[in-house]
């Protein structure tokens, strides 16, 4: 996902760089450009997270709120991308704390696709994504989070250590792991009587 | 495993999630309206060392100044010692240390080992009506 210099670190591409020159000198039109960017991959990461579309949206705008205050400490050590994912699961991880405390902790989570979706919308309407969508949803939320950001936000496994701030190897490990839970889950909804998945 | 990779593939083609059309304008909305300019950090710290480091500076200049030693009657400064001429001098006897305007002064000579008129005592001897 990231361009590398020489030495394999993950640098800043170079719109980006100049989007955040931009930014720094206060310009609000780059500040919208990095908005109109970004802000879907970040919506959808929540949205996997959380499960919850108005929940997603909330955790969005706090996202974009911290990186207007953090944004002049950015040091381009990893693309724009990866830094704003950083945040919003950070923020995640804040509200699941939040949530615990509160009340709200005992709410039933809806599900994405019954949420998420408009009824007049078809995106859902493959009844093989709706099984994954739905087989992702019932995994725990690391497994879940490791999945969705590599196959789903298309992180490597680098931008994916510095999101969860792990070491890469273990990011690895971990996705492994989790992709064959979530292929266990899957054969269980088989053979509960579920219509064979396509193959 | 070759199940794993079809599944891999499934996910990597998994439609994206919808995203509410109300939200990129609520972001946008959300910008601050006007983006200070980063604090030059390095600059304030560098200004401020700076300035700490010449407070001291001066201190240390002034503390020096207070301690400097009182010179005798007729003196402005202490000269730096000049190079001592091997002395021709009798033996016993200590030379007489020229430093510059120090040079006039009457120091006297003298001879080593002093000589006392009477004993010297290390204390006065206590009367001896403070005995009981």
């Amino acid at each position: 996902m990231d361009p590398q210099d020489k030495s394999g670190e993950p640098v800043t591409l170079p719109d980006e760089q100049c989007l955040l020159r931009q930014f720094r000198a206060g310009s609000h039109a780059a500040c919208a450009e990095l908005v109109r960017c970004h802000y879907a991959a970040v919506y959808r990461f929540l949205a996997h997270l959380t499960g919850n579309v108005h929940q997603a949206e909330d955790l969005t705008q706090e996202t974009f709120a911290a990186a207007w205050e953090k944004l002049a400490t950015f040091e381009g050590r990893s693309a724009l991308a990866t830094w704003l994912h950083r945040i919003a699961y950070t923020k995640f991880i804040d509200a699941q704390r939040a949530e615990r405390r509160s009340a709200a902790a005992l709410a039933q989570r809806p599900a994405i696709a019954a949420v998420a979706v408009d009824p007049a919308d078809q995106l859902l309407a493959d009844d093989d994504a709706s099984k994954l969508y739905a087989a992702l949803d019932r995994l725990e939320v690391p497994a879940r989070t490791v999945l969705v950001l590599h196959y789903l936000q298309g992180l490597s496994y680098r931008d994916m250590a510095m999101v969860l701030a792990e070491p890469a190897g273990t990011v690895k490990w971990r996705t492994a792991e989790a992709l064959g839970r979530l292929r266990l889950l899957l054969e269980s909804q088989e053979t509960r009587g579920s219509p064979a998945l396509p193959r | 495993m070759k199940s794993d990779d079809t599944l891999e593939a499934r996910l990597r083609a998994l439609p994206p999630l919808p995203v509410p059309v109300r939200l990129e304008a609520r972001l946008l909305a959300a910008i601050p309206a006007t983006q200070r300019p980063p604090r030059r950090r390095w600059a304030v710290l560098l200004a401020a060392g700076g300035a700490l480091a010449a407070t001291v500076l001066v201190a240390l200049a002034w503390h020096r100044h207070q301690q400097r030693p009182d010179l005798p009657n007729g003196m402005t400064s202490i000269q730096p010692t000049k190079k001592r001429a091997p002395a021709n001098r009798a033996p016993g006897t200590i030379p007489t240390v020229v430093r510059g305007s120090m040079a006039s002064a009457d120091w006297g000579n003298f001879a080593w080992p002093l000589e006392e008129a009477t004993p010297l005592r290390a204390s006065s001897p206590i009367p001896a009506d403070l005995f009981d």
